[in-house]
């Protein structure tokens, strides 16, 4: 039986809020993808946010290894290892005003979510606009240095995420 | 709960120069076109790009990242004002037999207010130390219109090649 996504939880900014939260995420299933199409109400460049898990903000919990190509041309290889509340996610895209043109997207995938021993994720980004310096496209590890399933997942900023900014998670069955 | 299943719309396969995805239903909140395909340009890789709505005009930013043709420089770019946007790299006829699997995620496709955007990725096993592919690829199509239409430019697909067209409620 081929494998299938479920929706099993979204949310949607109103452009008030520094975060978007889904809690109480289905235990049942193999696989999680989290869907994240989202932008900040900011007149800066590319922000940043932090992505959390069960409501955990130990650094010692959060590892990533980013590597994105910019639209300056240049390239990044980063490696964030007990350094942040979060796996960080840069240069998400900006709009001061009304609704950006432009969203950050990103896919990650969250095998064995509910495995008990720690966890390493994939995520795909593509914060992508008209070529500058604040776009990003490329992939990175995100590790877990926990025990726990993942129950719930948060994005943060110091900023308001922007209105129609969206997480959504969809459950997968192997089988 | 079918419904949010990946929905397959479309599946073309065979040899062509470029496929074409026409008559896109609206409701999708994300489209994702994967497959294998191989290219029948006599080269070792071949990029292709993608279009939407059968615009042709210089309306998209591209972007590509990773590694292919050896394992010791990086390939990377990032330009604007092109006639489309990344989708994959595939290996070519120089290489017999191997297939290139490209999966690219489109987001933005159904929203009248924002661009539609895509990312993905090229994966592809040469036969032998140099011909091989790990790429991240992404364009933007700069143009807020509801995506009706995808086609493929650049590719020229073999016989064996098969890319599926799924939409996402």
């Amino acid at each position: 039986m081929a494998a299938t996504f479920d929706e099993i939880g979204s949310v949607t900014a109103d452009g008030t809020s520094t975060s978007m939260e889904l809690t109480g995420i289905d235990q049942t299933y193999d696989d999680l993808q989290v869907i994240l199409e989202v932008w900040v109400v900011d007149s800066g460049s590319g922000y940043t946010g932090y992505l959390t898990v069960n409501g955990e903000t130990g650094t010692a919990v959060y590892n990533s290894d980013m590597m994105f190509q910019e639209g300056n041309g240049s390239w990044t290889y980063q490696e964030d290892y007990n350094s942040y509340s979060g796996w960080r996610l840069q240069k998400l895209p900006t709009a001061s005003s009304g609704i950006s043109s432009v969203n950050g997207n990103m896919i990650i995938d969250m095998m064995q979510y509910t495995a008990t021993r720690t966890k390493s994720f994939l995520i795909k980004l593509c914060t992508f606009r008209p070529v500058g310096s604040n776009s990003a496209i490329g992939s990175g590890g995100l590790g877990y240095n926990g025990t726990s399933a993942i129950s719930s997942i948060k994005l943060s900023a110091t900023a308001n995420f922007g209105s129609g900014s969206t997480m959504t998670i969809y459950g997968i069955k192997n089988s | 709960m079918a419904g949010n299943n990946w929905i397959p719309i479309e599946s073309i396969s065979g040899a062509a120069t470029d496929y074409s995805f026409t008559s896109i239903p609206s409701g999708y909140k994300s489209l994702i076109l994967k497959g294998l395909v191989q290219s029948s340009v006599s080269t070792y890789v071949q990029e292709g790009y993608l279009r939407c709505n059968n615009d042709t005009g210089n309306n998209y930013a591209d972007s590509e990242f990773g590694y292919h043709g050896n394992t010791s420089t990086i390939k990377h770019a990032m330009v604007d004002g092109v006639s489309g946007g990344t989708m994959g790299f595939i290996g070519g006829s120089y290489l017999g037999d191997w297939m290139a699997h490209v999966e690219i995620h489109i987001f933005g496709n159904d929203d009248p207010n924002r661009y539609t955007q895509w990312v993905g990725t090229s994966a592809m096993g040469g036969g032998a130390n140099g011909y091989n592919v790990t790429m991240f690829a992404g364009g933007l199509w700069k143009n807020m219109s509801v995506v009706t239409q995808l086609d493929t430019f650049a590719f020229s697909f073999n016989s064996n090649s098969v890319l599926t067209l799924y939409g996402r409620k």
